[in-house]
């Protein structure tokens, strides 16, 4: 007769215990790279938690993309495989740099995880799957979806985005009839220790380019359900376009959130 | 620079690591690679969520959850092909002696510790993930059916289905008789 109990606590303890100090400080220094990507969302690379499937799925929809992240923690249901789309939009003239770039319809396929009603105009959808929407300039030169510099990126909040204290400037913005906040995402932060390959990865890439810098917008689209805008200042966006167009952005049951 | 984030989550380490691992590692099968990856994704979840941990109504059932969410997010990456593995094990897994002849889950002329654990590793690799999570946070944590089944997200009922097929399971594989603890909190039916 044998217990149960005894048996597992015998398998159990056949491993190893108490960690050193170099596993804590691992430990530590992958929590604040995890964390520091979750603030620094989508300046850089594909988000956290983008699921191992939605890698592939870029991978088969953007042959240069090559660049998949192993140490990605998938969440979630299995996500539907990312999908990039060319519909462009209204008009190529040129425009001043400088001037607000105003709204259009939006008139073609709605992307799968979320709807848009109106966007920028000279900006296409570029990719789309449950963990973002990206929205780019025609004749961007930068065509990966999974790259979200100088674009408008929508997704839904995980948790930490949603919690996370935000150091700089911010206010509430009515959009419909909710109250959405309106705040300037800050720029990467300096190497932490423990960081380094992180904060490098962050260094060498480009800033949008603008003097305003990226803002953002938590809206909320439900009961504890926020979507998160990134919204580049080179929109030169008013709050009141930046509400029209957060209006008509809406969130599908096939969202999916990045997780944190 | 430090925080009281650093800090907290740094006593949180020294003190709940290693139970971290040992869960780990019966919930993997065994499979300490896999279990030491679990354990990480499990620990950075933790530290990113700090805030919604520490105002969790119960902070050691939100870790479970983590570590058994991990798990699951782990064995969906497509680059791990240990349920194929697992396949193969399974139809190796050597049988258990005959009650009577020594230890009754030791294997015939076997007579250490470590083959009985292996042979437990074996019996918990043949059940799915969240049976076998069902059965160490039921049987290894002592945890009550209403808090396994906050742990995992799911009904008391699924609980205690899930633990009564489990020790079927487990009493087949290891042919041979096996008491399992009925005092623990609404237990099931074994």
């Amino acid at each position: 007769m044998s217990d149960l109990t005894e048996l597992l606590h015998r398998a159990a303890d056949a491993v190893p215990v108490a960690p050193a100090a170099s596993v804590v400080d691992d430990d530590l220094a992958r929590g604040r790279r995890a964390l520091a990507r979750s603030r620094q969302i989508r300046w850089t690379a594909a988000p956290i938690g983008l699921g191992a499937a939605a890698v592939a799925g870029l991978i088969f929809a953007v042959p240069h993309l090559t660049t998949a992240t192993p140490g990605s923690v998938a969440v979630g249901d299995a996500p539907a495989p990312s999908t990039t789309t060319t519909t462009t939009i209204s008009s190529t003239a040129p425009r001043n740099l400088d001037a607000a770039i105003s709204l259009v319809a939006y008139t073609g396929a709605q992307p799968a995880g979320y709807t848009v009603d109106r966007v920028p105009d000279g900006w296409v959808v570029q990719g789309v799957d449950p963990y973002s929407l990206v929205i780019a300039p025609v004749g961007a030169k930068d065509t990966d979806p999974s790259s979200f510099v100088g674009k408008i990126t929508i997704g839904k909040a995980n948790q930490g985005e949603i919690e996370v204290e935000r150091p700089g400037p911010q206010h509430k913005l009515r959009v419909g009839d909710v109250t959405a906040r309106l705040f300037t995402f800050p720029r990467p932060e300096g190497p932490q220790a423990g960081a380094r390959a992180e904060q490098q990865r962050v260094h060498a890439s480009p800033r949008p380019d603008d003097p305003e810098g990226t803002r953002g917008l938590l809206l909320p689209v439900g009961k504890g359900a926020y979507l998160i805008f990134q919204l580049p200042g080179t929109l030169h966006w008013d709050d009141a376009t930046v509400a029209a167009f957060a209006a008509g952005v809406h969130m599908t049951p096939r969202a999916r959130s990045a997780a944190g | 620079m430090r925080t009281n984030r650093d800090e907290e989550f740094r006593a949180f380490v020294l003190a709940r690591r290693a139970d971290l691992v040992r869960s780990a590692t019966l919930l993997t099968a065994g499979d300490r690679h896999l279990a030491e990856d679990v354990v990480q994704a499990t620990l950075t979840a933790l530290y990113v969520n700090w805030p919604k941990y520490r105002g969790a109504d119960n902070p050691p059932a939100y870790a479970r959850r983590c570590l058994v969410n991990a798990l699951i997010d782990e064995k969906r990456r497509p680059w791990r092909q240990r349920e194929r593995s697992i396949d193969v094990l399974r139809d190796s897994v050597r049988p258990m002696g005959p009650l009577g002849g020594g230890h009754p889950f030791q294997a015939p002329g076997l007579d250490h510790d470590g083959e009985q654990v292996e042979a437990m590793y074996e019996a918990l690799r043949a059940l799915p993930p969240r049976m076998r999570a069902v059965l160490v946070f039921r049987y290894f944590h002592d945890l009550s059916v209403a808090d396994t089944a906050e742990a995992l997200s799911c009904s008391q009922g699924n609980v205690k289905s899930q633990a009564a097929r489990a020790i079927d399971r487990l009493r087949a594989r290891l042919s041979g008789e096996l008491t399992v603890p009925h005092q623990l909190n609404g237990a099931s039916h074994v």
